[in-house]
This record gives C-alpha cells, sequence and structure tokens, in this order.
C-alpha cells in the first residue's frame, strides 16, 4: 500500500510531463488546471507517506535491476525515509501552491504549456531524488534538478540577462557537482557500492576511518556548496531571480537550494566521522550567512534581497550541521521554505501591483494595500526571527546549539541576525511604509491571493503547532531537544531583531540617521555593489581560463585532427590517381582476362 | 617456391597431404565453385555498374562457404586456417570466413559510392560508359 | 537422408536466385535475385554451424547491400532494361569460357582431392564462442583491424560520395 503511494508521488508529475508533451496544443488552455490537479494528487499522496512512515518505519519499493557490469548489479528502486518523505511534504506543498499561483502569474504567457512541463520535470526530478536509496539515483536526479532549475531561470528565452544567468547557474552548480561526482566514484571505490543505508551505517558504528571520511564528506559537501549557494559559489543564486517569480520561490527559496542541506542530512553520519568536515562545514556556513546578509542590505531589486536573504539562510542550515545538529538544521529548512516562499510570491504580487521590483520605485503599499502588507509582514517577521512565530523556534535552536558547543560561529550568526533584522526592516520599510513614489495600479490575480493565504496559513501553523505543543515537532522529526544551558541566547537574538528593526525604520523610511553601507558616494557601498567583487574574480580569472582553453581546443580540432583526415583522404586520391594509370578502357574486358588468367593459373598448378 | 604460396592461399582443400573431414564435404564444395562461376558469368556480362557489383559480391560469398562447410565437417589440418583452440578445432576457418564478410561489405560500401560519384560525372550507369582511363 | 534434402533444398535456392538474376532483363528484378541468393547462403550457413554469421550475412546482405543497392540503382539513372540482353553475340559465348573453366578446374580439383574421413562434425558455433575466440591474443588484432578497414571504407564512402 504505501508502495502504491510512493508510485503515484513519483507518478503524478510524470504524468503530467507526458500529458502536457504529448497532448499540449490541446490542453492549452486547461493545461494549468490539468498540472495543479496532479500535483494536488502528490500533494495528497506524500501527506499520506509521512504519516504511514511515521508509524510503520520507512518504505522501499521492489528493486529493478538495471545496470549489470559483471557480478555488480545497480538497481533502481525508491526508499521512503523519514527524512525523504519530510522533504517530499515540502516539495510537494510548495510546488502545489506555486502551481496555483502560476495560473494567475503565468496567465498572460504564451508558453504556459512549457513553463508546467518545466514545472513537472522539476518536482518529479526533486522528489525522485529525496526518494533515492542509492547514491548513483541521487545524483542522476541530483543532475536532473539542475537541468530543470536551468530550463526554469531561462525561461525568458528572449532576454539575454535570462539566458546569461541560466548558463551562470548552471556552470557554477556543475562545478560544485564535480565534487559530488568525483565524491561518488569514491565511495564506490572504497565500498563497492552506492547503498545509502548501508554507507550511513558503515559510518555510524565507525567501521571506516577518518580520513575517509574527511575525503568524502568533502567532496559531498562541494556539491552542496554548489547547489545550496555557500561562499564562493553563491554567485548564481542572485543572477537566478532572473527567472520568473514562482520559480524563484519553488526553486530557490524552498526545494532546490535545499537539496544541499538534505545531502548534508543524509550523510550526516560520514560528516560526523570527522571533526575537520564538520568544522569546515561551520565556518563556509557561518561567512556565506554573513556575508550574504551584509550584501542583502545595499540591494535594490526585491527580489535580490530576497535571494542575498536566502543564501544567508542556508548559511544558517549549514552551520546547524557542522555543529553537530542535522535536527536544528531541518527545522530551519522547513520553516524557511515555507516563510521565504511566502516572501518570494508576495513579492510577486507586488510586482502585478506597481510593475516593478526596483525599491527606489516604490513605498507606501501598506496605505492602498493593507492586506498585502499584512501578508507581507508576517513572512518577514517569521524570517527575521520574532516570536511567536515559526522563524524564530528554528532560529533559537541553531543559536542555541551554536553557542552549547562554544563555537565561534554563535557569534557570527548573532550578527548575522541583527543584519538579518536590518536588511528585511529595509525591504519592508521602502516597500510598504514611507512616501510613495512609483505608481501603483494593477491588481493582484485571484490564484495569487490564494496562495498567499495558503502560505501565510502554513506560516502561522507551524508557529502555532510549536508554540502550543512544542514537542509535536520534536517527535515528528525525532528531534533532540536544544541544550538548556543557552537560554540567554533566544531573549538576546530577539532584542538585537527589534533594534535593527527600529533601527532601519529610522534610516531608510524617516531618512534620519545615517547608514554608512548605503551611502552612494562612499568606498564601502561600492564594495558591496560589487558584491565583493567575488563575481568579477570569476569572470576575469575563471572564465577567462575556459575560454582560452576552448580556443585551444578548437584550433586544435580544425588544423590537427581534420587536417589528419584531409591527409588521408588526400593521400588516397594521391594513390588512386597513379593507379587509374595503369589502366584504361573497359573493365569488363580486364576482369575477363584477369579471369582468363586464373583459370590457366589453376589449372596450370594443380594439374601440371 | 611461387606454386607453394598459391596453392595456400587459393586452394584451402589442399594442406599437407589432403583434409581429414567426416561426412561429405564435397556437395558444399562443389555449390560454391558453382556459384564461383555462375557470378563470374555475370560479372563478366552485364553492364549495369550496380549488378556488376553484386555478382563480385556472389563470388566472394561463395568463399564463405568454403570455409564454413570445413569447419563444419571437422576439417582439421587446414594449414594456416588451422590455429586451435581447446574443444573447437579449426574455428580460425570461421573468424576468416567473418574478416571476408566485412571486407567484402566495406568493397561493396566504397564501389556503391564509387558508382554514384561516376554518375555524376556522366549520367550513364553502363559500365563499358567509362572509358576514360586510358593510357 | 534429411542432410541431403537440406542441401539440395538449400542449393536449388541459391542457384536459383543466380538463374533468375541472369534470366531477368530488369535492373530491379535482377536485385532482388540477388536478394534470394543471399538468403540462401544465409540458410546453408546456419545449416552447417555457423549462426553467427548467418545473422550477420543477413544483416550485412540482405539488409544493407540489398537496400544500398535499390538505392544506387535509384540515384543512377538506369535503362530498365540492360542492353546486352537479347542478342546472342560473341561477347556472351566469349565470356562463357573462364566461369566453364573454372569450374571445370574446380570439380577436378575437389573430386580427386583425398579427404579422409576421421575428423568429427564440430558443434555450431554460438556467438558467445565465436566472441570469445575473436577476443583472444591470437585473433583480437584482426578483429581490430577489420574496425579499421570498415572506418577507412566509411570514410572513403563519404568523401566520394558528397558533392
Amino acid at each position: 500500500m504505501a508502495v502504491q503511494l510512493i508510485w503515484i508521488l513519483i507518478g503524478a508529475p510524470l504524468v503530467t510531463l507526458l500529458l502536457l508533451t504529448l497532448f499540449g496544443r490541446l490542453l492549452e488552455r486547461v493545461a494549468a488546471i490539468v498540472a495543479t490537479l496532479l500535483m494536488g494528487v502528490a500533494w495528497i499522496a506524500s501527506l499520506y507517506l509521512l504519516w504511514y512512515v511515521r508509524f510503520h518505519g520507512a518504505v522501499v519499493t521492489p528493486e529493478l535491476p538495471w545496470l549489470v557490469l559483471g557480478d555488480r548489479v545497480f538497481s533502481l528502486s525508491f526508499w521512503a525515509s523519514m527524512l525523504g518523505t519530510w522533504m517530499s511534504v515540502i516539495v510537494t506543498t510548495i510546488s502545489l501552491l506555486v502551481h496555483i499561483y502560476s495560473i494567475g502569474y503565468m496567465h498572460k504567457d504564451a508558453r504556459i504549456v512549457r513553463y508546467y512541463q518545466y514545472l513537472a520535470l522539476f518536482t518529479g526530478a526533486m522528489l525522485a531524488l529525496v526518494l533515492s536509496p542509492n547514491l548513483i539515483m541521487f545524483y542522476i536526479f541530483w543532475e536532473l534538478v539542475g537541468a530543470a532549475s536551468f530550463l526554469l531561470i531561462g525561461f525568458d528565452t528572449e532576454r539575454p540577462a535570462a539566458r546569461q544567468a541560466a548558463l551562470k547557474a548552471f556552470l557554477v552548480t556543475r562545478f560544485g557537482d564535480i565534487g559530488l561526482f568525483i565524491g561518488i566514484i569514491y565511495a564506490y571505490h572504497v565500498f563497492g557500492h552506492l547503498d545509502i543505508e548501508t554507507i550511513r551505517s558503515a559510518f555510524l558504528n565507525g567501521t571506516v576511518g577518518s580520513d575517509v571520511a574527511t575525503v568524502l564528506s568533502l567532496l559531498l559537501f562541494l556539491g552542496a556548496m554548489g547547489k545550496s549557494g555557500q561562499f564562493p559559489l553563491h554567485v548564481w543564486l542572485p543572477d537566478a531571480m532572473e527567472g520568473p517569480t514562482p520559480v524563484s520561490a519553488l526553486i530557490h527559496a524552498a526545494t532546490m537550494v535545499a537539496a544541499g542541506v538534505y545531502l548534508v542530512a543524509l550523510m550526516f553520519p560520514v560528516f560526523e566521522a570527522s571533526p575537520f568536515a564538520l568544522l569546515f562545514v561551520t565556518w563556509i556556513g557561518s561567512i556565506t550567512a554573513l556575508m550574504a546578509a551584509i550584501l542583502a542590505v545595499v540591494q535594490t531589486d526585491m527580489k535580490k534581497v530576497l535571494a542575498y536573504s536566502t543564501v544567508s539562510q542556508l548559511g544558517y542550515m549549514m552551520t546547524a550541521l557542522g555543529l553537530g545538529s542535522v535536527e536544528a538544521a531541518m527545522y530551519h529548512l522547513t520553516t524557511h521554505a515555507f516563510f521565504k516562499a511566502l516572501l518570494f510570491l508576495s513579492a510577486g504580487a507586488v510586482f502585478a501591483l506597481t510593475g516593478t521590483y526596483n525599491l527606489e520605485r516604490m513605498g507606501g503599499l501598506y496605505r492602498q494595500r493593507p492586506v498585502l502588507g499584512t501578508v507581507f509582514l508576517i513572512g518577514t517577521l517569521a524570517l527575521v526571527g520574532l516570536p511567536p512565530l515559526s522563524g524564530y523556534f528554528s532560529k533559537e535552536r541553531i543559536l542555541g546549539q551554536a553557542f552549547a558547543s562554544g563555537s565561534f560561529a554563535g557569534w557570527i550568526l548573532l550578527i548575522t541576525v541583527f543584519l538579518t533584522a536590518f536588511y528585511m526592516g529595509r525591504l519592508f520599510g521602502l516597500t510598504f511604509l514611507g512616501q510613495t513614489r512609483g505608481e501603483q495600479q494593477g491588481f493582484v490575480p485571484r490564484s495569487m491571493q490564494w496562495t498567499l493565504y495558503g502560505l501565510v496559513f502554513i506560516t502561522l501553523l507551524t508557529s502555532v503547532l510549536e508554540l502550543d505543543m512544542s514537542q509535536l515537532y520534536s517527535t515528528f522529526l525525532g528531534m533532540r531537544a536544544v541544550h538548556s544551558g543557552t537560554m540567554w541566547v533566544a531573549p538576546v537574538a530577539v532584542l538585537l531583531s527589534l533594534f535593527a528593526l527600529i533601527w532601519s525604520y529610522v534610516i531608510f523610511v524617516r531618512g534620519s540617521l545615517y547608514c554608512l553601507m548605503t551611502d552612494r558616494r562612499r568606498v564601502v557601498y561600492k564594495i558591496l555593489k560589487e558584491r565583493f567583487f567575488i563575481d568579477a574574480f570569476y569572470e576575469k580569472a575563471v572564465i577567462a581560463v575556459a575560454m582560452f582553453l576552448g580556443r585551444l581546443s578548437l584550433w586544435l580540432d580544425r588544423y590537427i585532427v581534420e587536417g589528419l583526415v584531409y591527409a588521408s583522404a588526400y593521400t588516397a586520391k594521391g594513390i588512386g590517381w597513379v593507379a587509374s594509370r595503369l589502366n584504361n578502357g573497359h573493365i569488363q574486358r580486364y576482369t575477363y582476362l584477369a579471369a582468363i588468367f586464373i583459370v590457366f593459373l589453376l589449372v596450370w598448378i594443380l594439374f601440371l | 617456391m611461387v606454386k607453394k604460396m598459391v596453392i595456400a592461399v587459393i586452394s584451402p582443400a589442399w594442406g599437407k597431404d589432403g583434409m581429414r573431414v567426416s561426412g561429405d564435404v564435397s556437395p558444399y564444395l562443389m555449390l560454391a565453385a558453382l556459384l564461383f562461376s555462375m557470378g563470374l558469368y555475370v560479372a563478366l556480362t552485364r553492364k549495369n555498374a550496380v549488378v556488376l557489383l553484386l555478382a563480385v559480391e556472389v563470388m566472394l560469398l561463395s568463399s564463405l562457404i568454403v570455409f564454413t562447410a570445413l569447419y563444419h565437417f571437422g576439417a582439421s589440418n587446414l594449414g594456416f586456417l588451422e590455429h586451435d583452440f581447446p574443444g573447437m578445432p579449426g574455428v580460425g576457418a570461421q573468424i576468416f570466413a567473418l574478416v571476408i564478410l566485412a571486407v567484402a561489405a566495406a568493397e561493396i560500401a566504397v564501389g556503391l559510392a564509387i558508382v554514384i560519384a561516376l554518375y555524376r560525372l556522366k549520367p550513364d550507369s553502363n559500365v563499358d560508359g567509362f572509358r576514360t582511363m586510358k593510357h | 537422408m534429411e542432410s541431403i534434402i537440406v542441401f539440395f533444398s538449400l542449393a536449388f535456392v541459391t542457384l536459383l536466385g543466380l538463374v533468375m538474376l541472369m534470366a531477368f532483363s530488369r535492373v530491379l528484378h535482377m536485385i532482388f535475385s540477388a536478394t534470394l541468393t543471399f538468403i540462401g547462403l544465409a540458410a546453408i550457413f546456419f545449416v552447417l554451424g555457423a549462426p553467427f554469421l548467418g545473422v550477420v550475412q543477413i544483416i550485412v546482405y540482405v539488409g544493407a547491400v540489398t537496400i544500398l543497392a535499390v538505392f544506387s540503382i535509384m540515384l543512377t539513372r538506369h535503362d530498365t532494361v540492360d542492353p546486352t540482353e537479347k542478342s546472342l553475340n560473341l561477347k556472351k559465348i566469349a565470356a562463357l569460357i573462364p566461369p566453364i573453366g573454372f569450374f571445370a578446374v574446380m570439380y577436378l580439383a575437389i573430386a580427386r582431392t583425398p579427404l579422409f574421413m576421421s575428423g568429427s562434425p564440430q558443434p555450431p558455433l554460438s556467438g558467445k564462442a565465436l566472441g570469445e575466440v575473436l577476443f583472444s591474443p591470437m585473433y583480437v588484432l584482426s578483429f581490430e583491424l577489420m574496425g579499421v578497414l570498415l572506418l577507412g571504407a566509411l570514410i572513403a564512402a563519404v568523401f566520394l560520395a558528397k558533392e
């Protein structure tokens, strides 16, 4: 019974893709409805599956032998573990909401069928990813998710900026994927198979040395860095905002970027066996969190602020993992998925109203659309981490863990908390408060509205659940409670956030105080605007080298390889020309002569 | 010396002192000879280039019959084709047959390409239209 | 006993193909008669314990060569009827000499060859066994050279036939 659930879950997006591919032209007007309905089916299946797995343990589908090399067999099957099923619920929920939202947002687009095809592809691949029992399938779907992301970011194919952003995303994550791939090969070399559960237990039992663990975990983490936008592979995420906003909500806030966190969480026993790797992860995570938060302060595009915010929050999750707490990371992943999606989709609603994402051309929206303002405010406060909203609980766990282990990361994260509140306050203030700088006409389509309400509901639900039954999350995910020696952290964090919110209000809405970072004339601003020159570095150093190698290969291919081909062809021609001078006239006559000659030769040899 | 080489090449039925076979292999050898002769006749008579090439193919195939028949009837003492694998004596004959097949396939491919290329030069599909390679 | 029936029927089919090739006047008919010969030949290979060879024969000759010939015919304007057909002239009589001579020589050679009946008939050589032999150090070089040869033929054919 549970097995069928898995097939339904994976099958629904597949069916969507098939239907849209085969009958796209027929279904054009109802494509959105069809896709949404099927995603609804998948969503229900995932919820059911989660319920089942929670009480009956993990489920595996029967294995299908797929690749046989001698006596090694790689098989396909799907594995619904607790972690995987939880992820699938998140994925289907947000995907369903995005599907509904897109009915309104993509209404005018002529390529709407293609859009839903890509969405189906992405969701299907993501679901299969979290349900993969072995590393080969994991890698296949990892790559497939990356490909779907590429297609979706670059959906507006007429805009060169979109195409370039898609390419950049693909290439940067590809670089991380190299690490993942090498890691998988290494794991195969060490273990002789790629079954995830077996590898996990091998590390849990301590039967594997810590150098193996270090190498493997660092390689795997490289892949996670790419997909989850950790420093220095974060550069693709802000540019990925060129894609349609629902896509940004689905892929780059909630699901695909969480795949890296999922990878580390899944393979956590490997990381646990290597203190060095954990330290590395913590460092990268906290640096990412801080750096992205700093950069978020100076962005003038709404979506870019949210993008950097995503990078920063992903840094939080990675730091949590590095500090040893898978539960805190997954908890934050869950809460973040929902309120970040809420924020992105609300930004889309703002776009529908004002026609722009530019912060400098907005303001005072709250007066016109208080409902939208409230929705956005809820999302903002959840992100900032004010109680009793969900973000507070998840951040509190991470911060608590950080200070409990006495790590430097705690202080970095605390500064980041301040900055988070600061830039979000700026975002909210510039958009909704203060004077009206832009025009506001346009309306928000119904489907978008309902989606927003749904997300608000979920965000509040997750908050309420924690508040009311704080054990619920713990038992459901099997998480440990937070360490109790660090009780001072949470209130301090909240106070910092409140202070930052007030300060940002004063600076940006009232204009009363001066902010060093956003002053255009200052060097600080220029550095921040150039994103710490990381992108420029990539362009000059890395891309230049790659282009050079490309041109070199082209020259080699054109002159040397093709030259050899031509040389052999002309040689043959020359020899043919020489040989042709030895013959003339009818060929049949010559055949005849040859035949007569052979007959005589035979007679001579055999009988004479 | 030349005689020996020629014998070794063109007459697989002649090992050092005859063949050891079981059953009746000669009907097959006769069939092969007949095929070859008829193919030769067609090759000498027909004027269409493609038919000519096909007749040459038939001639090549007749030699394959010889090799396969010799393998099947347990021919040992095949001279240079004798290399044995345990349990499979004379398997070199089959390998040689396969090689000849490959060569024939390659040859007809190139041959037909030449026919097409020639046709472009002069739209005539009979072989006696091309007398230009006189000396 | 049945082996004689088998042999004669297969031989009949094969030779029939060749005879039809000589008898027909339209080039397309000639090609398909040749195909019949190829099929008969493939059957003979199967009977003679070379299933792999028979299959390859079908794939290559009946499949590829026939199609190639048909395409070549279609691409080159041909006289549907071969002009040498109706006339019994010197050329045709002269052309009979080499085939008859060859066959006579061969017949005598085969009839007079001492063939000792002491070996034992071989079982059919399966594709797997053939593969093992083909990749053994003895023959793998020829195998590779065959591949190179086919590659060369491919390049040459493409180069010759393109504009």
